[in-house]
């Protein structure tokens, strides 16, 4: 080790684990997370939901490439997409390409099993057959321009008041990441706007902006 | 697999987890925006480490680093949900919130920067290597790569940090290093 190290080694933000209430919370949610997790009447109904329409959905793909592109991003993500949308930008040195992966999950709390998975059925088929394409075709490079403004105007105020309380400063905004959070924000967009992001039924999005070649991994 | 055989494998999971529970809290708070970004991940970790019990190592070293790399792709994921906050969890953001913040000074703002100017993928192995304290090869695994590619990596982190990080008075040398040789010699 030298003295590199050390400094990024004392440059760490706290660890939360160290604090012996956090850690025995964070104890407590594992045990949680356990018991909802173990076979119940609940869980053997969600997960044969889940193999069914894992079945029915399949992977949808849009865009240049996507297919191909695909695997690579199963394989980060850690989860089956049910749809994946690719968009390529003319931003920074060589441009770059984006690419996010989306499901839709059931949640059952406040709702009936059943109008929940009712109710991620027609998310998920929403999911499956909106032209993604489209939607993230709209967004320009004035708007990445723009919603980078606005990013790094709102990280230096967030740097500001770290530098106030003495904790860390957020990272600097990036082109690449703008367009991957605008391309996600034009998928929760148009979610909520037909309506299937309600009780019962959530969205995850995840993606990989900007890098490409044997370093995207 | 039989009931038995699923029973043993539930029971190593929840092993893994209370074993590991205070760790990937830490690691989440370093990978998150706030403290109630940190307890949500940590729920959303376990559960998904439930969902995939089936790709769960029975090495028990690996099934560590499977657990951290489930928390990893976790925290780069963007989620939006009508009401996915349980009670337990909102605690522990609110238990995380009244903590002491780390206390700052220039040269770590300046390392935190640099640190931020880095390709992601290289910022994550720097991260997990020395705020984390995991060896290169576990850092590997954690992020789905070979060990040299991980190497490489980590050693061109390593040579833009300091780039970086040099004295701005310093004068402007620039040596052509050959990355993947120099790599081979990291010892981690």
């Amino acid at each position: 080790m030298d003295d590199l190290d050390a400094q990024i080694q004392r440059s760490a933000p706290h660890a939360f684990g160290e604090d012996a209430e956090a850690a025995e919370y964070a104890r407590l949610v594992a045990q949680e997370a356990a018991s909802r997790a173990r076979p119940s009447g609940l869980r053997s109904r969600y997960k044969r939901t889940l193999s069914i329409l894992g079945v029915t959905a399949g992977l949808f793909t849009v865009g240049v490439s996507a297919a191909a592109a695909a695997p690579a991003v199963l394989d980060w993500v850690g989860w089956t997409p049910e749809a994946t949308v690719q968009r390529s930008f003319d931003i920074g040195e060589d441009g770059a390409v984006c690419q996010l992966v989306a499901r839709v999950v059931p949640e059952y709390r406040n709702i009936s099993t059943a109008e929940a998975d009712r109710r991620t059925q027609e998310a998920r088929v929403f999911l499956t057959e909106y032209d993604w394409d489209r939607v993230v075709a709209s967004i320009t490079t004035a708007d990445i321009d723009a919603a980078l403004a606005i990013e790094q105007a709102r990280r230096a105020e967030l740097a500001t008041i770290a530098e106030v309380n003495g904790t860390t400063p957020p990272p600097a905004a990036t082109p690449e990441s703008v367009a991957g959070n605008l391309m996600a924000t034009k998928i929760f967009d148009a979610f909520e706007k037909a309506g299937f992001l309600r009780t019962g039924t959530s969205i995850d999005v995840a993606g990989d902006c900007g890098e490409t070649g044997e370093d995207a991994q | 697999m039989t009931d038995a055989k699923r029973r043993a494998r539930q029971e190593r999971l929840e092993r893994l987890h209370q074993d590991n529970a205070a760790d990937v809290l830490s690691f989440l708070g370093r990978r998150v925006t706030t403290p109630a970004d940190a307890a949500d991940a940590l729920s959303e970790t376990f559960i998904a480490a439930w969902r995939h019990i089936d790709r769960m190592p029975a090495d028990p070293v690996q099934a560590r680093m499977w657990l951290f790399g489930v928390a990893r792709r976790v925290a780069s994921n963007a989620r939006r949900s009508s009401d996915r906050r349980d009670a337990l969890t909102a605690r522990l953001g609110e238990h995380l919130e009244t903590l002491q913040p780390t206390q700052t000074d220039d040269t770590t703002e300046s390392v935190l920067a640099a640190i931020s100017e880095l390709p992601r993928n290289q910022a994550e192995l720097i991260k997990l290597v020395l705020w984390d304290g995991f060896t290169v090869v576990e850092a590997a695994s954690i992020v789905g790569v070979r060990e040299s590619t991980a190497r490489g990596r980590y050693q061109r982190a390593r040579l833009h940090l300091r780039q970086l990080l040099r004295d701005p008075g310093e004068q402007d040398v620039r040596v052509r290093v050959p990355l993947e040789k120099s790599a081979a010699h990291v010892d981690h």
